[in-house]
């Protein structure tokens, strides 16, 4: 079963957000791992790039396909997951935890509330499949 | 196009069932990998054990009529009037112009009659060319829609194949292929091969429409203990893909040559074909363009319509391309004209706007215990 974590905000392109003072966690979500399959390499973000929520940040390629991955939140990537040059297949088995990709420190923390939150998304999901 | 109904197979069912996820193929309807492994597992399922892939997609004709071996002799360029019963070849269908207008694979299963399969994108246009190079009495049949062609492909493929062929196995390792039945499903006159699409031992499997679904669930049953999967066309694609084997619509078609892919080797110029004296012209000439297989030397997944640079020039585009699950690169395939397509020049492909660097190789790509 697809797994919407409750304590996460979501953007449209399936991007997930965990806000932590002015600095928010992302990865992808569930359901775009497992839309993605096996997922077999990314270039990380850029540390030290600001990113405008919405603009592609980087691509992620699986063995079925390459998929654009967008900044869900705007601000600067001050860290990234540098696990995830060996090992990308952490974004399939952990989405929301091993698997994060960056960190942004916010330009405007109150942007997440733009964000969908879980039930959104939840609701969202459905619409897509239908 | 959306007009056209989409096509499944006799097993669709069968694949909603083990969790198939589906593609749009040639207009049908294909798993592309099954829930619970992915493309990665049933890579290495196929390259270490054994897997079971539903191929009825591909389109199948059954020639035959008197005087039929020497019309397909002069229509194809391989030298099928070589073939003996029992035997399989790969084969090509070229037009006047030399290049490829499918390629395919032919069996014999008797004096005139032969058993062909062939891409399932061009499984019309190939029954309207052959039926136009055929005369009297020579019958084309389209039996795609009355059987199911399976491939059990994998290194434990014949412990499979011992347990659910009736016969004595020297019989199928002297020939190609035999006509046989497979185990419990009785009576069902499946034709079995020993051809396949991965690089490993392995056996396509032709089985008339009623008993398919009983000749596929004996051969997940028997394979059981072997840890058979059911494989999708994901898998397919990366394990030919490592291969080096080319796949129509990609490293092959009517704007390309055979010799200009690199299937010469399979031509025989001592006898008359459709599109040979194109071939002649472009041996004596030299080709403009030439197949390259390449390893990326960094990270990074090459895929088709990507660039291919020598330093700063561009020089040929990349045709197939993906991750390899074996050597844990990217890998790929592509054109390019025949002064950059030396074995260990580097190259770059530009992969979103880098330019990753890449190693032209000599195929395959990959080999056993390496």
């Amino acid at each position: 079963m697809m797994t919407i974590e409750p304590t996460l905000w979501y953007h449209k392109e399936h991007e997930w957000v965990k806000v932590t003072g002015t600095k928010a966690l992302l990865g992808i979500s569930d359901f775009a791992q497992d839309a993605l399959g096996d997922i077999v390499y990314l270039e990380l973000p850029k540390v030290g790039v600001n990113v405008k929520a919405g603009t592609e940040i980087t691509e992620i390629e699986s063995t079925k396909t390459t998929s654009p991955m967008y900044a869900p939140i705007s601000g600067k990537i001050v860290s990234v997951n540098e696990t995830l040059k060996e090992r990308p297949e952490l974004i399939n088995k952990d989405p929301y935890g091993e698997g994060w990709i960056a960190v942004i420190e916010m330009a405007d923390p109150k942007e997440v509330e733009k964000l969908m939150t879980a039930s959104a998304y939840e609701t969202f999901l459905q619409k897509e499949e239908h | 196009m959306n007009e056209i109904a989409i096509k499944k197979t006799a097993l669709y069912d069968l694949h909603l069932k083990l969790g198939a996820k589906f593609v749009s193929f040639a207009g049908w309807e294909m798993p592309i990998h099954y829930a619970g492994s992915g493309i990665l597992k049933e890579h290495q399922t196929v390259r270490t054990d054994v897997g079971l892939f539903d191929i009825s997609h591909m389109g199948r004709f059954e020639l035959s009529g008197k005087g039929c071996e020497a019309m397909l002799s002069r229509i194809v360029p391989t030298p099928t009037q070589k073939m003996k019963r029992g035997d399989a070849q790969y084969s090509m269908l070229l037009n006047e112009e030399g290049t490829v207008l499918d390629d395919i694979y032919i069996y014999k299963k008797g004096k005139d009659k032969f058993f062909l399969i062939v891409n399932a994108s061009n499984r019309e246009k190939d029954f309207l060319w052959l039926q136009g190079h055929l005369e009297n009495p020579a019958i084309l049949q389209d039996v795609t829609l009355e059987t199911a062609l399976l491939a059990l492909q994998g290194p434990k493929s014949w412990n499979l194949m011992e347990r659910v062929l009736p016969f004595d196995k020297e019989e199928i390792a002297l020939r190609t292929f035999v006509e046989t039945e497979i185990i419990p499903a009785r009576g069902n006159g499946v034709l079995v091969a020993r051809t396949g699409y991965t690089g490993e031992r392995g056996y396509e499997i032709v089985a008339p429409l009623p008993n398919v679904t009983k000749v596929w669930n004996a051969l997940l049953a028997a394979g059981g203990e072997l840890k058979i999967l059911p494989i999708g066309l994901g898998a397919r694609d990366t394990l030919r893909l490592e291969k080096g084997y080319p796949l129509y619509g990609h490293e092959i078609n009517e704007n390309t040559t055979p010799i200009e892919a690199g299937l010469d080797k399979f031509i025989d110029f001592t006898k008359e074909f459709i599109g040979k004296a194109p071939l002649i012209l472009q041996q004596a000439k030299g080709v403009t363009k030439k197949l390259i297989c390449f390893q990326l030397l960094v990270g990074g997944v090459p895929r088709e319509g990507y660039s291919i640079y020598s330093g700063e020039k561009e020089v040929g585009k990349v045709t197939s391309g993906n991750f390899s699950p074996s050597l844990k690169k990217g890998i790929g395939m592509g054109f390019v004209a025949p002064r950059y397509a030396d074995i260990g020049s580097e190259i770059f492909v530009s992969i979103h706007d880098r330019g990753a660097a890449a190693v032209i190789v000599k195929p395959p790509f990959y080999r056993k215990g390496k």
